[in-house]
């Protein structure tokens, strides 16, 4: 009788689950020791509100060498604060350190009083507003942008209606194709009636969100992720890691309906960033509007938006000078794995370093002061 | 305890194992209670560990979502080492006799257990609304199955549309199950291939989170398989505009019955956050206009200089708003005179700041 692929042994069986008990055991002293964890280790001062909206300005530990200045744009979906999680996991501390000068929009938490905030009011609006506040703080035409997620997708719709204000785009996973046969959320979303949906529930929760995300991979981000935090039980700063890392997936802002509206019909039914036809606040977005250079970073193992719906920008953008790096990692790993931070931020700072040396900025005229 | 060639488990082997895995777990624990007869160490311990951290906010949430992955990894070790008897393992064996067990559709088990503090799915919204549909089942029963007609004949109309649009939802939430269950068998078919691609010397599973690993594996790529389907987009979509039917006949009843008794409705506070939300675009366009748009604005200007702050900052910005101070005029005729009455007030009282700002600096 064949003995089959299955070769465990009740004692070494014995030894497994005596540790998980002993990790367990230990975990009663751990957790009751931990405090509440916080996250955002960099300084940062608000340069500018527009009520829930806030543009901050990031502090680092040494003046930018930067002529540009670096906006980050993130998705509306969770917060930003993973840009800048904690000490050892941040993609701002690196990209200061490296001599970048760093920016970020925070979206806040959308209440029923913005369900009626458009996708017209976070592009042609609040990024717009942004942009401008930073290129004018800096006495500048144009800033380089750095859009995350769905953020990138704005700010991919940002560079097209505004080509003039921006000198560098950067994207990190950021959905382009959004019909490309692995995309398991868009095959969700395309057979809804989203109007129904939106007009139903208003605003659409966050916790609806969440359950979305978790259920693209059940059983690897419901069930084994957490049998694996057995391991590390015993662990404290492995643990307030781990804690910090929860805090973020489950701290999901409510999404403004009828922007909500628009990007479901618009990305993820109708493809129009790559069909064509995709108009905001009235104004045709054109991608090959976008002759600025371009990076797209996106993660080889993503499993919320594929490598090919990232890659799809290649095609549709009108730059000549496009440059694709792929992360070895997945969606969330792009943002705090140790690869990340070695990788991610010089890879950002080197490429957009390399630009500056090509051209000198248009400066505003009249010349404003700058901020540096 | 018993070593037999090939893995297999006797009862008398399950028996020590939970033993071996009290006595671990309660030796850091001095308050731990011994399991009551029939319960299993397994569970029993992870009951308690449960208990410990029962209302600790976030890291009692974090131990809940832990401790479900404990119970099911629990279970399916169980489950497998007790199907395997004194027989090979085998994906087969893990599934009991029937295949009605814990695992008989793990998709629909892991949907639900995904549900909880941070995360609320379609099947959870339906569930609410199910509670409230309930007061009117006895009348809807009544109604359903006369003719509509006389003084109530549109509240009839109205009962008998959420009736069908909860059978729809009904029947569409059963060929969604139906899906789920397709995705778990293909699992245990993904799982005996993936076992025969080990039945090699040095590929074998030695562990029990080796096996449950790989049972992770075929789980997602079977449910994969079927979520990525067209037949899923369809049912799916169907499921979710089935349950929107019936909460959007549900909020509609809500509103007559709060008109009646005079509250605000629905409708109402729509069209309030509606013109809101224009009047903000309006500032918006005034303040650009005004080449005011790169100042930070202080109308909401709060206590949240943090990013995690920003829930905290809407009740204090509300509070400030209750509490207005308009400088009045005469009432402006149009709402374009409107418009620039308020802009000029606005540019006045920047002014007004900056030079008090300007003689504070100069003191």
């Amino acid at each position: 009788m064949s003995m089959g692929p299955i070769r465990i042994r009740p004692d070494a069986a014995a030894a497994e689950l005596t540790q998980l008990g002993q990790k367990l055991s230990a975990a009663t002293r751990t957790l009751r020791s931990l405090d509440d964890v916080t996250y955002g280790c960099t300084a940062k001062e608000e340069v500018w509100r527009d009520g829930k909206i806030v543009l901050y300005r990031f502090r680092g530990e040494r003046t930018p060498t930067a002529k540009v200045p670096l906006l980050i744009v993130y998705a509306l979906v969770n917060r930003p604060y993973m840009v800048d999680l904690q000490e050892d996991r941040s993609i701002v501390k690196s990209l200061l350190a490296a001599g970048e000068d760093v920016y970020l929009i925070d979206w806040g938490y959308p209440d029923p009083s913005d369900r009626y905030v458009t996708l017209d009011d976070y592009v042609n609006g609040w990024i717009r507003r942004c942009v401008d506040v930073v290129a004018k703080r800096h006495g500048l035409e144009k800033i380089n942008l750095l859009g995350i997620c769905q953020g990138g997708a704005f700010s991919l719709c940002f560079a097209a209606l505004y080509p003039e204000k921006v000198r560098n785009l950067v994207t990190m996973v950021t959905p382009v194709d959004f019909h490309t046969p692995d995309n398991m959320l868009s095959n969700w979303t395309r057979g809804m009636d989203v109007d129904l949906l939106v007009d139903t529930l208003g605003n659409i929760p966050g916790e609806l969100m969440n359950h979305c995300y978790l259920m693209l991979k059940p059983f690897r981000l419901n069930h084994q992720k957490y049998v694996g935090m057995a391991d590390i039980l015993d662990n404290k700063g492995e643990l307030e890691n781990f804690l910090r890392m929860e805090k973020w997936i489950f701290d999901s802002p409510d999404q403004a309906g009828e922007c909500f509206r628009q990007f479901i019909k618009d990305f993820h039914q109708g493809n129009k960033l790559v069909k064509g036809g995709l108009k905001i606040g009235g104004r045709s977005v054109d991608p090959r509007r976008i002759t600025m250079p371009v990076l797209n970073i996106y993660a080889e193992q993503d499993h919320l938006v594929p490598p090919d719906s990232s890659k799809a920008r290649r095609g549709i953008v009108g730059t000549k000078d496009y440059t694709e790096i792929a992360f070895k990692g997945g969606h969330i790993g792009i943002y705090v794995s140790g690869r990340s931070q070695r990788e991610v931020p010089p890879a950002i700072h080197g490429w957009l370093a390399q630009r500056a040396q090509d051209s000198a900025p248009a400066r505003r005229a009249p010349a404003q002061k700058s901020m540096k | 305890m018993a070593d037999i060639p090939g893995g297999a488990f006797t009862p008398k082997d399950w028996e020590a194992l939970n033993q071996q895995f009290w006595k671990a777990w309660s030796s850091g624990v001095p308050d731990a209670a011994a399991p009551a007869p029939g319960k299993l160490p397994w569970h029993e311990g992870l009951e308690q560990w449960s208990r410990l951290f029962a209302g600790s906010g976030d890291q009692g949430e974090v131990v809940e979502r832990m401790l479900a992955g404990a119970r099911q990894f629990a279970t399916f070790a169980q489950a497998a080492g007790q199907g395997a008897g004194a027989n090979p393992w085998s994906a087969a064996s893990m599934q009991p006799p029937g295949g009605a067990s814990a695992f008989a559709n793990p998709m629909l088990d892991a949907m639900r257990s995904l549900s909880g503090a941070g995360a609320t799915g379609f099947e959870d919204l339906a569930a609410q609304t199910q509670r409230m549909v309930e007061p009117m089942k006895q009348e809807m029963a009544g109604l359903m199955s006369m003719p509509a007609f006389g003084s109530s004949r549109e509240q009839q109309e109205r009962a008998q549309k959420l009736a069908a649009s909860l059978t729809g939802y009904r029947e569409w939430f059963g060929r969604y199950q139906g899906l789920m269950l397709q995705a778990s068998k293909r699992a245990y078919e993904l799982m005996e291939a993936k076992l025969a691609e080990r039945n090699e010397p040095g590929r074998e599973i030695a562990t029990l989170r080796g096996l449950y690993d790989v049972w992770i594996d075929a789980a997602e790529e079977g449910y994969a398989e079927v979520a990525l389907s067209p037949e899923f987009r369809k049912v799916y979509g169907e499921l979710v505009n089935a349950q929107m039917r019936v909460r959007k006949h549900v909020n509609e009843e809500t509103e007559r019955s709060t008109q009646t008794l005079g509250m605000p409705t629905r409708t109402e506070v729509n069209a309030v956050h509606a013109r809101l939300v224009e009047v903000r675009r309006r500032l918006a366009r005034i303040e650009e206009a005004l080449g005011l748009a790169d100042e930070a604005p202080v109308e909401d200007a709060g206590d949240a200089d943090e990013q995690g702050d920003a829930r905290a900052a809407v009740p204090a910005a509300r509070t400030r708003r209750a509490d207005p101070k308009p400088v009045r005029g005469p009432k402006p005729s149009s709402p374009a005179a409107r418009a620039g009455a308020f802009a000029e007030q606005l540019a006045a009282s920047r002014a007004a700041k900056r030079g008090a700002a300007a003689r504070k600096r100069r003191k």
